[in-house]
């Protein structure tokens, strides 16, 4: 009784031990720190990496520091100190290359932040513009005082246009900077960005074309020119050809600088590269200047695509772009660059670590008179040098290979003990007696002795009595084993004399054989009674 | 003998496991929950403080310039919760809610508070950690840091805590800002003077569980008045499975447990008559 106690209790913890398995056994869990460790709600810290110096928080600074920056540069320009301006846009274009990279690192492409970036790209290009626009514009008043003191009319004449190109790129670059000021306040007030600065910037710009222009109007009042020119169309876009028409030998002017020459004075003046928007053009020949005209170049739509194997193209509409750059993003971040070659064809070849990677090809250039593009994305899968599929199915292969040719050696040495063990069903014959016995005994006799008729004797008589192991026993054991048959008196007497024979190492005499001869004969004489 | 001996070890052994399954639990935010996402760090840190526990929300009028703690709001509130929370604001307390994604916003606009948790959960850029959604609050006041794991953003009130600079709202918690996603930063804890007392949010219960070191801000929290309360009535933290109830009655029951001890004596003592027998 007392023994069933103990094993009573057991009973009774081994069922509630089972019914609290059994209550999770619907929602089993295993408890690991991989899938344990993330709810809806919360994530386990210390499951997940820390991240040090990614510089975030450098990155508003940053932002602070380039709205201060344009003030500052605006500011040197408007108050002509055009020293200070480029040393001014030196530092702002080292803090912008810092910013975009930051930007780059933290992934950040894709916000707003990545769009105050690309802002500050055009801000940055306009703001250079302006430096040297301005500066150039300057240096015309001195030149034009200088020609003017020297009775030079052609010269002021050319510092006139040239004024009039500066201005009107004053202009151009001063609306797009301006242009911007919405989105960018729009996104600095978002993270507390001071933007006073920046704002006050557009107006000491404002001042600036106010200036420049009432400077070049000033300048208008020269003789007008009696070389004539015209331009056919007056707009175009990229891959389009305007006709330059002048007269007699002539060089053409386009935004101030020389881009070709002809001897009839007739130009067709293909669209590439240059900014959108407004140029001008005159043509020169010798002191002679025609008059300034103006034609817009518009920005035309853009069609880049990539493919897996680092080749893409490039198109405005249906004209390839040639010349232009390409930078490719791997997980967002810029990886390699190439340029389109005549048919807007592109190739780059670059390494991706193992894993997967998203790709996609960008242009973006000021310099082309197009609109930006990105290619759809695409995603590649990079292998593992030393962990490729082909070697690792390979691998498989060879260890399938291996592993069937082992089971095949193993089962067939584990059979062939098997097939030894059962034995083979036999159909055994039953010995047929010689025609002449005596003749057959004697012949064996003759041959092999002795030895030869006992050998005979034991593998018939074996053979007919189904003697088990008859071929190991001795001579003795042998007769023994035939003690049971009618042949056992013959073999008995055989046996006798020949061990008596065999064990003494002597030769048998004729006597002896001759003995043994009946013996025999007289053995195979019973088994066929 | 050595066998009686035996079998009562592995019954000892296996009564300790039993013991130790039933007593402890995974329920998000449960007192009872050892793991890492409990607060049973947190309820033993309010134990030594000699925190009260409140399980009747009207004995809530007999405190005055005290904290009440309720963190992770998880059932509807009725409206005799939300006025004898009125009437507690109204006796020169302090109320702490803190939650995100759970029934708080019922409690804040039943008292007419004009904070309101914001259903998004907040990310940042450069929180320290590779997951964005765990993050590094940035104090407006002379506060402690505080790490926050998958917060929610408090609208209205004044804020106390904040998001770092380059924060957004994950709206499809995929830890990437989108071009939709709202970016900026993003009040975390806020507080507001309501009904003659003060209410203060914090946009995250994560803050007290386990795994997160916050010791300096809790220290502050549970300093801020002598007396210190502690919401037991809607909340995930008195949360456990159907066993852990039924065992946590039995532990604050004084009749169950002296009936329990009491069987517990007559079984040894039985069981020490039957050995002499022997």
């Amino acid at each position: 009784m007392n023994k069933k106690i103990p094993l009573i209790l057991m009973a009774v913890f081994a069922v509630v031990v089972i019914s609290l398995v059994a209550l999770h056994a619907g929602e089993p869990e295993l408890y690991s720190t991989v899938n344990s460790s993330v709810t809806y709600a919360q994530q386990d810290p210390g499951t997940v990496k820390t991240v040090s110096g990614s510089n975030a928080e450098a990155v508003i600074p940053l932002m602070s520091e380039l709205m201060g920056s344009t003030g500052e540069i605006v500011l040197n320009i408007r108050v002509k100190d055009y020293e200070s301006a480029e040393k001014e846009f030196e530092a702002y274009q080292e803090a912008s290359r810092e910013f975009e990279n930051l930007v780059v690192k933290l992934d950040l492409t894709d916000t707003d932040i990545g769009e105050f970036r690309k802002h500050n790209q055009e801000t940055r290009s306009s703001l250079e513009n302006l430096v040297n626009s301005t500066q150039r514009f300057d240096n015309l008043g001195e030149l034009e005082i200088k020609y003017r003191d020297e009775n030079n009319p052609e010269r002021v004449y050319s510092v006139t246009y040239e004024g009039e190109d500066l201005s009107q790129q004053i202009q151009e670059d001063a609306r797009t900077y301006t242009s911007r000021r919405e989105p960018v306040t729009t996104i600095a007030s978002r993270y507390g960005v001071d933007s006073t600065a920046y704002s006050q910037s557009m107006d000491d710009l404002r001042e600036i074309v106010d200036s420049t222009s009432k400077i070049q109007s000033s300048r208008a009042s020269v003789p007008h020119p009696e070389m004539m020119i015209t331009i056919e169309p007056e707009t175009g876009t990229y891959g389009e050809t305007l006709t330059i028409s002048g007269r007699g030998s002539s060089r053409l002017f386009i935004d101030s600088r020389q881009v070709a020459s002809s001897e009839n004075g007739t130009y067709l003046y293909e669209i590439e590269k240059g900014r959108s928007g407004k140029h001008l053009a005159y043509l020169a020949a010798g002191d002679e200047l025609s008059e300034l005209v103006t034609f817009e170049v518009f920005a035309s739509a853009t069609n880049i695509s990539l493919n897996e194997d680092g080749t893409g193209t490039l198109f405005a509409g249906n004209i390839p772009v040639r010349g232009a750059p390409v930078t490719i993003y791997a997980d967002r971040i810029p990886t390699a660059t190439a340029e389109t070659d005549s048919g807007g064809r592109y190739n780059v070849s670059f390494s991706l670590s193992p894993g997967e990677h998203e790709l996609k090809a960008v242009f973006e250039s000021s310099d082309f008179p197009l609109e930006a593009s990105e290619s759809a994305v695409i995603r590649v899968s990079v292998q593992e040098p030393g962990n490729s599929l082909p070697l690792i199915a390979g691998a498989i292969l060879i260890i399938l290979i291996g592993a069937g040719i082992y089971l095949r050696r193993t089962r067939g040495s584990e059979t062939a003990p098997e097939e030894a063990e059962i034995p083979e069903e036999v159909i055994v014959e039953a010995p047929i007696l010689p025609e002449d016995p005596r003749r057959h005994a004697l012949n064996i006799m003759d041959s092999e002795g002795p030895e030869g008729l006992f050998h005979d004797l034991l593998l018939w008589l074996g053979e007919i009595h189904q003697i088990p192991g008859y071929e190991y026993k001795t001579p003795r054991e042998f007769a023994e084993s035939c003690r049971e048959f009618t042949v056992y008196l013959a073999v008995k007497d055989f046996v006798d004399l020949y061990e008596t024979i065999h064990y003494a190492g002597q030769n048998a005499g004729p006597d002896e054989r001759q003995a043994l001869l009946e013996y025999y004969l007289a053995a195979l004489k019973e088994e066929e009674d | 003998m050595r066998y009686f001996w035996t079998v009562a070890l592995i019954v000892l052994v296996v009564a300790g496991v039993a013991a130790l399954h039933l007593t402890t639990t995974t329920s998000e935010y449960s007192r009872y929950n050892i793991q890492w996402n409990g607060t049973s760090a947190f309820f033993s840190t309010l134990e030594e403080k000699n925190a009260i526990e409140i399980r009747d929300l009207t004995s809530l009028k007999e405190y005055r310039n005290s904290v009440l703690l309720l963190i992770a709001p998880d059932r509807n509130f009725q409206k005799a919760d939300i006025e004898n929370y009125r009437e507690y604001l109204r006796n020169n307390n302090t109320l702490i809610l803190a939650d995100d994604f759970g029934t708080g916003n019922q409690l804040l606009s039943g008292l007419g508070s004009g904070i309101s948790i914001w259903q998004q959960r907040v990310s940042a850029v450069g929180g320290g950690y590779e997951d964005p959604s765990i993050l590094k609050g940035v104090p407006c006041k002379d506060h402690s840091e505080v790490l926050f794991n998958r917060p929610a953003a408090l609208r209205g009130g004044i804020p106390i805590i904040e998001s770092p600079a380059l924060s957004w709202l994950d709206a499809n918690d995929d830890g990437h800002i989108d071009r939709t996603e709202e970016t900026g930063c993003f009040t975390l804890s806020a507080t507001e003077p309501l009904e003659g007392g003060e209410v203060i949010v914090i946009a995250d219960p994560g803050i007290f569980i386990n795994c997160m070191e916050n010791e300096h801000f809790i220290e502050e929290i549970l300093s801020t008045a002598p007396i210190l309360l502690v919401d037991q009535t809607n909340t995930a933290t008195a949360s456990g499975d159907g066993m852990i109830t039924l065992i946590q009655g039995i532990r604050e029951n004084s009749i169950i447990k002296g009936m329990l001890a009491l069987v517990t004596v007559l079984c040894v003592a039985y069981a020490f008559r039957r050995y002499h027998d022997n």
